[in-house]
């Protein structure tokens, strides 16, 4: 064998995966030959698993409310970057944030109160959107079953409805309950396609009840939101999907939660730019 | 604008599990320790400028908060003693009994490494960073993050082996009760 043996320093660089292929290889080929240098590399590996198998299980811990608001824009100036994008009255401004629903209109000024707090909420479903779509481990506090919406309906103080698939093969995954406004929590379910992406449905009572209803798109970095609020309750679909899968999907929820509304009283989707 | 607090967001797991071994488990300590560094990183954002991963650049600024912290204290390096590990460390998701004393007996031993020690190894055996991430999230050279690496590891498997050998009574399964597990 042309290479010399390998040190300490080495197996262990091998184990962290920091050597280049080739002189993985080398390793490997002194360990088939060497039980000492086998043996060596098969603790530290051992050793290494045995670490993260005890504080792995740290990951799953719910994050503080505390931390995510550390995180998070502070929501006066989101709300003034709304603004800005109404008063210019253009549809998109580079960099990135898009908020189509506030295309100019001659009502727009006199929502733009009533907007921040909707844009409050929007932000709150994108964060839970961000934090535990990723998860692999624990995406929902709950499973979907048959005590996930009585237990969310309870906690919601409202029948909480969640369709076992939407549109697009999505199928639902369970949910959580997270915190909403103060006195009220909100719920958050998630969906998840063949693929693997997933959306979530974020909803909760709003601060003020609202005649309007209608189906509002953010974009924000490739996420998209669509939210609407009927009187005094905001859905939110947030996901990375195409718009009109997603648009197909919030037209469902719409129905499932306003049995009582005419079936053709869907309201109609804002610009799709 | 959002892509800044989803990557932040993403890390605050990482974070706090590093804070928290850091503090020996002092949950409550941890997590002030991961809101100054979140503080720190939007104060920093702009020196970071999306150059490499964001997590490297988190741990070090975390690391220096927390030698900052330690120079006011005068406790850098100081091993923790058994005594000390509380339950707030005890990860309550493992599986079965058996696995989650061989966790515990693992959590109790890195306690017991010092901090420069405790931090290398869990840079890279742990959060995956490579040998220079975790150099520059230190701030030492790479020749110091080799060598510390290998001590920290040697001693933690005479801390680990050590304890399996101190026949620790195995545990019984109980017929006609419901097991723990």
């Amino acid at each position: 064998m042309s290479a010399p043996r390998p040190d300490r320093v080495t197996l262990m660089a091998y184990v962290d995966g920091q050597l280049a292929s080739a002189h993985s290889a080398e390793v490997e080929q002194w360990c088939a030959q060497d039980p000492a240098l086998a043996a060596e590399v098969a603790a530290l590996q051992a050793q290494r698993q045995a670490l993260r198998d005890a504080l792995d299980p740290l990951l799953d811990e719910p994050v503080p409310a505390r931390l995510l608001l550390r995180a998070a824009p502070p929501a006066r100036h989101w709300a003034q970057a709304a603004s800005v994008v109404l008063w210019l009255g253009v549809g998109a401004l580079a960099g990135g944030l898009a908020t189509r629903s506030f295309m100019p209109q001659p009502h727009a000024v006199m929502a733009q109160a009533q907007d921040e707090g909707a844009m409050h909420f929007v932000r709150q479903a994108e964060l839970a959107y961000a934090v535990y779509t990723p998860d692999p481990r624990r995406p929902v506090e709950v499973r979907n079953g048959s005590d996930l919406t009585t237990w969310l309906s309870r906690r919601l103080n409202r029948p909480i409805v969640a369709p076992d698939a939407l549109p697009g093969g999505l199928v639902l995954m369970g949910g959580r309950l997270l915190p909403g406004m103060p006195g009220k929590p909100a719920a958050q379910l998630m969906y998840q396609d063949g693929r693997g992406k997933r959306i979530t449905v974020f909803l909760r009572a709003m601060a003020k009840p609202t005649a309007e209803t209608g189906f509002r798109i953010v974009d924000h970095d490739g996420t998209t939101t669509f939210y609407w609020v009927d009187r005094d309750w905001g859905y939110a679909l947030t996901g990375e999907l195409p718009r009109a899968q997603m648009l197909q999907a919030a037209k469902v929820l719409y129905q499932r939660y306003a049995p009582q509304a005419q079936p053709d009283a869907a309201p109609a989707a804002r610009p799709m730019s | 604008m959002l892509d800044r607090h989803r990557l932040l967001i993403e890390q605050i797991p990482h974070l706090r599990r590093y804070a928290r071994v850091l503090h020996g488990g002092r949950a409550a300590d941890a997590d002030d320790l991961v809101q100054d560094t979140l503080e720190r990183a939007f104060s920093k954002w702009l020196s970071w400028r999306g150059a490499g991963s964001v997590r490297p650049w988190l741990f070090s600024i975390m690391h220096n908060l927390f030698v900052d912290q330690c120079a006011v204290r005068g406790s850098m390096g100081a091993p923790q003693a058994l005594d000390d590990l509380p339950e707030a460390l005890h990860p309550t998701q493992v599986a079965t009994q058996e696995f989650r004393l061989q966790a515990l007996d693992m959590i109790a031993a890195l306690q017991q490494l010092s901090v420069p020690l405790r931090e290398v190894l869990l840079l890279v055996a742990v959060e995956d960073l490579s040998y220079g991430d975790a150099a520059r999230a230190l701030g030492v050279p790479i020749g110091t993050i080799m060598s510390r690496l290998s001590r920290a590891r040697s001693q933690l498997r005479v801390l680990t082996d050590g304890e399996a050998s101190a026949a620790r009574p195995p545990l019984r399964v109980i017929e006609g009760q419901r097991s723990l597990g």
